[in-house]
């Protein structure tokens, strides 16, 4: 069942001389529970296409279907409402609040919400990912990898349909990203998110279901990891 | 390129970055500057402005001395302080056959005036020049008002008179017996029957009657004058005065044996007592049994050590009111005022910018920790990081010094010409030569002393640097890393669990109070900026209230007048005769031009209340006003005369105001008072609610006592009897020679409000009021206690336009020949010179509130925005993370509650620390000061700030069309 749908999402940035054309015509669908990895080298557009992915960023041309729905179509609260529904981001900076400790920043989309907290997921979630001593600090307090875990976290706790990590490893060490990626899979198996994963590591890559080429902002390969391996 | 260099480099680039805060802070800073050369500029701007209104409306004398002889002028001259002396002559009256006004006006009064007595005194010529010797004369225009057809050129000659009366006696009529009581006139002047006096200068003209006989005693001196010139009416000049003010030049030499009257100005910057010292000259040539006897007269004036000057009524007039701004005269308060509440003022300004400037010093360090980081990880020193914040204190004072002081020399400027016609006519209320239209200009100078100047400088700098010392010192300690993650400030602090929202689901209140407790930094500059608007604007207007209430009450002493139901009217009408009076008013009621009228009918009378009907608050308030004359003990014949069986001082001089019957009823209405049962020959009396005491009342009373510091109290509803019941009044009877008792039937208290429509009165007596019925009963028991202002007068507006009316009743004159009708505003002339100071003074406060209230305006938005700025990515990973607009306005709401209430509890207190401290400075070295703080001062700061944060947030939180998270998100906050 085809989860999202990208239609020819052009992506330019500055005007005039200035122009850069960060997406080009950029047009593919993953399917519900898949695993898909961008992969590019820096500055092909793998960012910008997950965040156009993830509706934080809106494409110049084109348009993205999530379950159905014209995203870019939807008005901004609507699109508010919308993202913390269905959308799961993960950022290669965490962007925790940090004024919030860990519990707050995990359930903060779920209580946006309006829903009310369910403490089980929320013991569940923080037991997971290993953190259940360090709940209460701010993260200042806590390490990057632990900052990237409570994003996961606060990605996974209201289980949203599709789960996107923008280069959730890039500034952790090997050891530390291993984990971080174990969770998202597990995640994506047990839950069936679906995972869409940026990374330049094509180690990393490879355990997903399918890898999707990004040079200059347009796909230049779109094909499943076993017919690659 | 030094190490200094790059930091200056690094920094002015920073700034031109970060235009917006640099920019606040900037205005910041200039507004501060500003407003400080407004205070330093503006009082003593002010000040000359008030000193030139009173120098426009009476001339710019300080002090005028009358009979002197040649070796006391010499004296006076010889004073020290003393920069000019000029030199006038009373050289009698001649007959003027050009008068065109025979019947009230038929002479000359001639005086000779030294070169520069036309200017102190304020001499205008209308036409013509001034006289250059005693054969030539300039004449008033009240001369040719009158009908005079004398022109320059004119001569009038005749022999210089002095007028003098003769009372006569039964011994005149060749009857025996004995004459009691004298003759007395409405200037003060008395007559004892028999006796043959001097008629003063200025005397209006009468002709001998079966009472008095009107002798002129000549001079010895002919007259020959030349008209050579027309002057308008000097200010003393009055309508029916017996002789039109003719002024010819006078040798300023004087000889032995001659009297003179002197006019001299000093020099405002010495400190010595001129009052004491012209008295004490004055004196040099009485006999000690005439100094014995003067001071048993009662009237003398005490020396700052203490010691009694006993001094003669007239004889030495001091300018107070020009001296008063220049903490000369027998007042230095209002000085005393002016000076302490601009160092107090200055102290808030200071105050204010360095809260303002802290703040904006503070979010500057946040916002620059990253690139502060940088500077410590490539070795920055403390030193060169604190040199970063006091680079940007120099570049910014560097520019808002000079723009500051101009600016604020440009506020005085502008103010001054937008407030001028406003003061111009405050003081055009009070200054009577302004108000008979003398054409007294009164002009205004920007007064800029340099050490004004450097005061400025002075204060700026310091404010500035102190505001900067704590995140210069907070820059200087903070690490690389600390810095470079920027989010050091974030702590989860003791005792604020918010577990209890994170269950119920609240996010809102969640991100609010978490942004708000854990990010206290953030958050205390709001808090700041709220505090120190509530506490400027309240201090500030309490402060404008305080300065009010100590003119008011410390130098105000206006009695009487009348309330605010007359101010509407244009015209009153009011004569004497009540012939001509029932005539006039019949025509303003029947006439059509006739648009509103009102009748207000008067009688006051004086007398005494016993202190023992008084409350006991009023004695024992008495008595410490009297231990403040005597501190070690007040003399057993002080004690005595106050307060003994037999004679009882302290029994409070009372003031009867009769009005009409409706107003009586309309008053106690208005206060809300039982029906009382009338009495026959009881009166019944409505008693003013409020009387006050104070040393000033007893300020000549005592010998060898100590001259105490300034005390007031006020007592409430004062006498002691209840509605129904009877107290004494008692009044002079002239029969008996002695006081006689009158019973009065308490009617009640009524407060100042209850009487605004009707008159005005002061609390420095105590005031009854009775009713027009009962006036006619007091009356008709003595003809003594009727005696005092009476009358009745009709208030009335016309059709505009229209003066046939007008012309009618101004054609109706008394027996001095002057007309019944006048402005009502010369009649409702309320204010007092105090008053139309403190009124001034209110326009000054509300303009200083305003720009002090800019100040923490701009303080405010300058935190508001930097908060924002310090959270724009928070606001953007929110906004990510699914939150709706409405989400994030209830997050903000929250969060400006939080701060409104946390700002409103630390303002309050202290606001209330600050006013306390006020109160006692101003108590301690003003006296008990009744002090006032209506609501509206805390009401409307606290509405103001509240729609202030709501405002602020709004224009910084809105957000931009278009605007992309991810850009936000991205974003560096400058």
């Amino acid at each position: 069942m085809e989860i999202l749908k990208c239609e020819g999402v052009s992506k330019i940035y500055g005007e005039g001389d200035a122009q850069v054309k960060a997406l080009d015509n950029v047009s593919f669908t993953v399917e519900k529970g898949e695993f898909v990895s961008i992969i590019g080298p820096s500055g092909s557009g793998k960012s910008t296409l997950l965040h156009i992915l993830g509706g934080v960023d809106k494409p110049t041309a084109g348009k993205v279907f999530v379950d159905g729905t014209d995203m870019h179509a939807l008005k901004e609260d609507k699109l508010a409402v919308f993202r913390r529904r269905q959308i799961g981001l993960v950022y290669q900076f965490y962007n925790l609040m940090p004024v919030l400790n860990i519990d707050e920043n995990i359930a903060l989309p779920h209580l946006l919400d309006g829903r009310e907290l369910d403490q089980e997921r929320l013991d569940q979630v923080v037991e997971h990912l290993g953190l259940t001593d360090r709940r209460k600090n701010l993260p200042n307090q806590l390490s990057g990898g632990q900052q990237q875990r409570v994003s996961i976290g606060r990605a996974l706790y209201s289980r949203p349909t599709i789960l996107l990590a923008d280069e959730p490893t890039g500034n952790l060490d090997r050891k530390t990203g291993e984990e971080i990626i174990a969770l998202l899979k597990e995640s994506n198996k047990s839950q069936g998110q679906t995972l869409i994963l940026i990374t330049h590591d094509e180690g990393l890559a490879m355990q997903a279901d399918r890898i999707i080429s990004l040079e200059d902002g347009r796909i230049v390969k779109n094909e499943k990891v076993r017919n690659l391996v | 390129m030094n190490n200094k260099k790059i930091v200056f480099q690094v920094t002015w680039e920073y700034m031109k970055k970060n235009r917006r805060r640099t920019l606040i802070t900037f205005a910041g800073i200039v507004v501060m500057v500003m407003l400080m050369t407004a205070v330093f500029i503006g009082r003593d701007t002010v000040l000359d402005f008030l000193s030139n209104a009173i120098a426009a409306d009476k001339g710019g004398w300080h002090a005028q001395v009358y009979d002197l002889n040649a070796e006391q002028v010499d004296q006076i001259e010889g004073l020290s302080y003393v920069d000019q002396i000029e030199v006038s002559r009373a050289r009698g009256y001649i007959e003027f056959p050009q008068s065109g006004n025979k019947d009230a006006t038929p002479f000359l009064e001639v005086k000779g005036y030294t070169e520069g007595m036309f200017s102190l005194l304020n001499i205008r010529l209308t036409e013509g020049r001034y006289p250059e010797n005693e054969n030539e004369i300039i004449l008033s225009e009240r001369a040719r008002s009158e009908g005079s057809d004398v022109k320059v050129g004119d001569v009038v000659e005749g022999a210089f008179f002095e007028r003098y009366m003769h009372a006569f006696s039964s011994a005149d009529y060749g009857i025996d017996g004995e004459d009691n009581g004298f003759l007395l006139f409405t200037n003060g002047y008395h007559i004892g029957h028999g006796e043959t006096k001097k008629l003063p200068d200025h005397f209006m003209y009468f002709t001998s009657n079966q009472e008095f006989e009107i002798l002129h005693e000549p001079t010895g001196k002919d007259a020959n004058l030349t008209v050579v010139g027309f002057m308008e009416m000097p200010y003393y000049e009055m309508q029916g005065m017996g002789g039109y003010i003719a002024l010819s030049g006078t040798e300023k030499t004087v000889v032995p044996g001659e009297s003179v009257n002197v006019v001299l100005t000093t020099d405002l910057r010495a400190k010595n007592d001129l009052d004491v010292d012209l008295n004490v000259i004055v004196n040099s040539t009485r006999t000690e049994e005439e100094l014995k006897e003067l001071a048993e007269q009662g009237r003398s004036i005490i020396t700052n050590d203490g010691k009694r000057i006993p001094t003669e009524e007239g004889r030495v007039v001091v300018n107070d009111t020009l001296l008063m701004f220049a903490s000369r005269g027998t007042n230095g308060t209002f000085y005393q005022i002016s000076i302490f509440f601009q160092a107090f003022f200055i102290i808030l300004i200071t105050a204010a910018s360095i809260v303002l400037i802290y703040n904006v010093f503070s979010i500057s360090f946040f916002e620059r920790s990253q690139y502060l980081g940088m500077l410590s990880s490539v070795g920055a020193t403390r030193a060169q990081k604190r040199s970063s914040v006091y680079a940007e204190v120099l570049i910014l004072l560097a520019f808002a010094l000079p723009l500051g002081i101009l600016g604020g020399i440009l506020v005085i400027k502008i103010g001054m010409e937008l407030l001028y016609p406003h003061f111009a006519s405050i003081i055009s209320m009070v200054a009577e030569n302004v108000i008979t239209g003398r054409s007294c200009e009164i002009r205004y100078h920007l007064i800029i002393h340099p050490t004004n100047l450097l005061l400025i400088v002075v204060f700026s700098v310091l404010a500035v640097w102190i505001s900067a010392w704590i995140p210069a010192r907070r820059v200087g300690k903070i690490g690389p890393i600390e810095s470079i993650r920027g989010n050091d400030e974030i702590k989860v602090k003791k005792g604020t669990n918010l577990t209890g929202l994170l269950r119920k689901g609240r996010a809102e209140e969640l991100l609010a109070l978490a942004g708000i407790t854990r990010n206290a930094r953030q958050a205390k500059g709001i808090v700041r900026s709220i505090c120190a608007f509530l506490i400027l604007t309240t201090v500030t207007a309490f402060s404008a209230m305080t300065i009010t209430d100590l003119i008011e009450q410390k130098t105000n002493n206006v009695d009487f007048s009348l309330g605010d139901s007359y101010r509407q009217y244009e015209y009153v009408f009011s004569i004497e005769d009540e012939e001509l009076y029932e005539q006039g008013k019949a025509d303003i009621c029947s006439s059509d031009e006739t648009t509103s009228y009102s009748e207000f009918i008067y009688n006051m009378y004086c007398g005494y209340v016993k202190a023992t009907d008084l409350n006991e608050q009023y004695l024992k308030f008495h008595r410490s006003i009297l231990e403040k004359y005597f501190p070690d003990g007040i003399p057993e014949k002080i004690l005595e005369t106050y307060y003994g069986e037999e004679e009882m001082a302290a029994d409070p001089y009372v003031n009867v105001l009769a009005v009409s019957d409706e107003t009586f009823e309309m008053i106690r209405k208005n206060a809300n008072l039982p029906e009382v049962m009338a009495e026959e020959g009881v009166p019944m009396v409505l008693v003013y609610d409020t009387i006050a005491l104070s040393t000033d009342e007893y300020k000549h009373a005592f010998e060898g006592s100590v001259v105490p510091d300034y005390a007031r109290y006020e007592i409430k509803n004062p006498i002691k009897a209840r509605v129904g019941e009877k107290f004494a009044w008692l009044g002079w009877d002239p029969e008996d020679k002695k006081m006689k008792e009158q019973p009065f039937l308490m009617a009640g208290h009524v407060s100042a409000k209850d009487i605004q429509d009707v008159a005005v009165i002061s609390d420095d007596n105590l005031w009854l009021i009775i009713s027009e019925d009962d006036d006619a009963f007091m009356k008709e028991k003595s003809s003594e206690w009727a005696h005092g202002i009476n009358g009745r007068s009709m208030f009335f507006n016309v059709v505009e336009g229209k003066e046939n009316l007008i012309r009618r009743l101004g054609g109706i004159e008394d027996e001095w020949g002057r007309s019944a009708l006048s402005s009502a505003a010369m009649e409702t002339a309320w204010m007092s010179f105090a008053g139309a100071i403190t009124k001034i003074i209110n326009i000054l406060a509300i303009c200083f509130t305003l720009l002090v209230s800019l100040i923490s305006f701009l303080n405010l938005y300058n935190s508001v925005m930097g908060r924002k700025l310090a959270r724009q990515k928070e606001l953007a990973i929110l906004s990510s993370m699914g939150t709706t607009k409405l989400q994030r306005a209830k997050m903000l709401c929250y969060e400006n509650l939080v701060l409104l209430l946390k700002s409103l509890l630390f303002g309050s207190v202290i606001t209330t620390l600050f006013v306390v401290f006020l109160h006692k400075v101003v108590s301690d070295q003003f006296g008990n000061i009744l002090f006032h703080m209506p609501a509206w001062m805390i009401v409307l700061p606290i509405l103001a700030s509240i729609l202030g944060l709501t405002l602020f947030t709004m224009l910084c939180y809105g957000e931009k069309e278009g605007k992309s998270i991810l850009e936000e998100i991205r974003a560096e906050n400058v």
